[in-house]
């Protein structure tokens, strides 16, 4: 069954910062609780560790999985058994879940010490300060399912990932707008955002 | 693109002779930019030295030339991705653009910190 829902947005020069200033009133809060959780498979696989080999994962990333249809038994989060591999292995080995420290810059705080003048000028100046001061928090489990779920087309020069159950992609333009970058380096200036394809579930 | 060796980018160590691409000896204000850079646009697992790409971010800041952040995110993710034993960057951009795309909002578990 192949359904488009979500929601598109047509992203042109002059579009506002959406870190800093953007309608939200198309989202809806999902109060589904989403923890780590082991795959649930009625498909035989072989298992395979991600977790130790970066060639292994390398290898299957470069495999666009949505150009073939979701392959039936696999857990309703992923697309493929690499998915649902990758995620026991290399995600769900980690008990608070595989992902990079991160933190964001206060910088109303730096900007009573002078040894942090000069940074804040240079953030300034190449327009860094907005994306390094955003303060986001974030799911665990919706983040790892995004992990095993992520494919760059490079053809397309766009990302394709899951979330809970749902396949969405967005294009280069498009995600740099949303990060709130303003000066585009690249020539394309009308892009959308969001289709989701092929939801299965 | 083709990642710039620290001999490239000599100038940013306070002793050009001794560049060898760790923290250490580095120009105050390289200093503290890789030091900001390392919780917010250039995330690692280990992040002593100067790893990957942000020898060349670094290095634009003398002459004032704007970098591409964007597509350094962009493919600083792929590269990550690719690798089973690396740990997922961007977090709150990612969660953010997540929550933009798919228009719902999830419950959060992780405290973005400052």
């Amino acid at each position: 069954m192949n359904q488009r829902i979500g929601y598109t947005i047509p992203i042109m020069h002059g579009t506002r910062n959406h870190l800093m200033e953007f309608d939200d009133s198309y989202m809806r809060d999902n109060e589904d609780e989403f923890v780590l959780t082991e795959p649930h498979n009625n498909v035989r696989h072989v298992v395979v560790d991600y977790g130790r080999s970066w060639k292994a994962t390398g290898d299957a990333r470069v495999i666009d999985p949505y150009a073939a249809d979701k392959l039936l038994g696999v857990d309703y989060r992923f697309w493929n058994v690499f998915h649902s591999n990758f995620y026991a292995t290399a995600i769900m080995t980690k008990p608070r879940g595989k992902i990079c420290k991160m933190q964001y810059v206060d910088f109303n705080e730096l900007e009573d010490r002078n040894e942090f003048a000069t940074a804040i000028r240079t953030c300034d100046r190449f327009q860094l300060t907005d994306i390094m001061s955003f303060r986001y928090d974030w799911n665990r489990e919706i983040l790892a399912q995004f992990h095993a779920t992520y494919f760059w087309n490079k053809d397309e020069d766009e990302i394709h990932w899951m979330t809970d159950g749902r396949h969405y992609r967005i294009d280069f333009v498009t995600f740099c707008r949303i990060l709130g970058f303003r000066q585009i380096h690249r020539s394309s200036v009308g892009s959308m955002m969001c289709v989701v394809l092929n939801h299965m579930r | 693109m083709r990642r710039l060796e620290p001999h490239e980018v000599s100038f940013m160590w306070e002793d050009p002779s001794k560049a060898d691409g760790r923290r250490i000896g580095l120009k105050a204000i390289y200093y503290t930019m890789n030091n900001l850079f390392r919780i917010t646009l250039n995330p690692k697992d280990n992040a002593t030295d100067l790893n990957g790409y942000i020898t060349n971010v670094l290095s634009r800041f003398r002459d004032g030339e704007r970098f591409n952040v964007e597509r350094f995110i962009w493919v600083e993710l792929a590269y990550a991705m690719d690798d089973g034993r690396r740990s997922l960057p961007y977090a709150p951009y990612l969660m953010f653009m997540i929550e933009r795309v798919s228009g719902q909002r999830f419950p959060k578990d992780c405290f973005h910190g400052v």
